[in-house]
């Protein structure tokens, strides 16, 4: 049969952000996906070589605009690790309390996107008037809305007083009745089941051979976690990873939606085991950073990785990012052959892919 | 649509969710870092801000005594206020008003000589 090329994107409503997918089409069915990056690079990894190692963590930050927080708290530990810092406990909690803070806010994204990708422009705003609440909770603890600029190599900058705790768990109360709400119309909602279930599967092996990260490996089976590796007290907060068994769209909805409840939970835990004490260990503003380090974290989206170079000095050498979506690209291509044109916009989405990140 | 009236019902009589900015303006929060107050009473020239900034929204020419501010290129992390040992820079809450043209701020500082005199009379 005569095949067709159609490009998906860099322009397309659901997408937020620029990808380019070339759809070799037979008929309706895409037998292969050819990607094309590069619309939003902006240099980060060259910028951050400018820099001295404490202001880059005002620029990592700005790698994602959803992550911010973690990307910072990444970065931070690297160096943390050059320079020999012992991070005081209560600044490790309060990285816990704001990095799942932001993964919940970014999977409330992620589902008003998905729900509007389905064409429910009512349940889209929905869950962003949720997200909304999670946001003015990251501007009362830190001062900024989405980049919170709160992590610093060292430490934290802001304390959760008790007047704000009390505060956090009083709204993250109200979010979770009205998320509970909102989430079952979109779980259990005939069209979503209809055009997720069997949609875009990635087995079990592929996922692991693809190298799949975060919630595209979980739902398809594999608890894999950058939490379970030991960096911030999550085994103290009692964290297991959340995880679904079908590998289609739906399991990935499926595991995004649970592990907005799953951070809620962490949040709480995290308020109430607290230590007391500093928040920042001092830093040498001219310390020298000298030697490689590396450090896995895991991100809404997935797994980042930062590989930090020094040269003796304030400057650093090399700064590598690599940031979840670029690790789900692969399995995205693995996802789509076989699958119908109109499809293709859900399985996009479902990696909840972050381009901007990926060509940082 | 039984199960939608109650729905129906109480979203017509409920205040819509989002607010009507500009006119409406939601009170900041206490922490907020909204904008960046500059008192150069005080300054030294010490250069602590300039070296903190990661925008180089500040530039300083100690020779001359210029103290430059380019508020467009500022982010509001507040860097400059943590290093200030003279607390000439303060944060404040209220959100920065949008603008058609990038602002550059400039002023003459004049280090006091005052505290150094002590120092050396003593």
């Amino acid at each position: 049969m005569a095949r067709t090329v159609v490009p998906f994107g860099p322009q397309h409503p659901v997408l937020p952000e620029p990808l380019q997918l070339q759809l070799v089409l037979e008929d309706e069915k895409v037998v292969d996906a050819i990607p094309t990056l590069g619309y939003v690079h902006r240099g980060l990894e060259k910028g951050a070589e400018f820099n001295d190692f404490n202001q880059n963590v005002f620029l990592v930050e700005r790698v994602c605009g959803i992550c911010s927080i973690i990307h910072a708290w990444t970065y931070s530990s690297c160096i943390e690790q050059l320079l020999n810092v012992e991070v005081p406990p209560r600044a490790q909690y309060l990285r816990v309390v704001f990095a799942e803070l932001s993964r919940m806010h970014s999977h409330l994204l992620w589902l008003g996107l998905y729900a509007d990708a389905f064409g429910l422009e009512s349940l889209f705003m929905q869950f962003w008037r949720i997200r909304e609440r999670v946001l003015d909770l990251e501007e009362m603890g830190s001062g900024n809305r989405i980049i919170l600029s709160n992590c610093i190599v060292g430490g934290m900058r802001r304390d959760i007083d008790d007047d704000l705790r009390k505060e956090i768990l009083k709204q993250l109360e109200e979010v979770r009745k009205e998320y509970l709400q909102v989430m079952p119309a979109i779980l259990n909602d005939y069209t979503v089941n209809h055009r997720t279930r069997g949609v875009g599967v990635l087995s079990k092996e592929d996922a692991y051979d693809q190298g799949a990260v975060g919630p595209v490996l979980r739902a398809s089976g594999i608890a894999s976690d950058a939490r379970l590796l030991g960096y911030g007290p999550y085994k103290e907060l009692g964290f297991e990873p959340v995880v679904e068994k079908d590998g289609d769209c739906y399991a990935r909805g499926v595991v995004r939606a649970r592990e907005v409840l799953q951070s809620m939970e962490i949040i709480k835990n995290a308020l109430e085991k607290m230590p007391e004490g500093e928040i920042a260990a001092k830093v040498k503003a001219t310390a020298k950073v000298d030697g490689e380090a590396f450090a896995r974290q895991e991100q809404p989206r997935g797994e980042v990785l930062y590989y930090v170079r020094g040269k003796n000095d304030k400057i650093l050498d090399r700064i590598r990012i690599r940031t979840p979506t670029f690790a789900n690209i692969p399995p995205l291509l693995k996802m789509l052959p076989g699958c119908d044109l109109a499809d293709v916009p859900v399985i996009v989405l479902a990696i909840d892919p972050c381009i901007s990140c990926t060509e940082r | 649509m039984a199960k939608m009236l109650p729905t129906i019902l109480k979203n017509l009589g409920s205040k819509p969710a989002t607010r009507g900015y500009p006119y409406q303006v939601r009170e900041p929060f206490q922490q907020t870092r909204g904008n960046l107050t500059i008192d150069l009473e005080n300054c030294t020239l010490c250069t602590l801000c300039e070296k903190r900034c990661p925008t180089g929204a500040i530039k300083i020419q100690r020779k001359e005594g210029l103290w430059t501010f380019e508020d467009t290129r500022c982010v509001v992390c507040e860097a400059c206020v943590e290093a200030c040992p003279k607390d000439c820079l303060k944060a404040g809450t209220a959100w920065r008003k949008p603008v058609v043209e990038k602002g550059r701020q400039e002023w003459k500082v004049e280090v006091k000589k005052k505290e150094k005199s002590e120092e050396e009379t003593s």
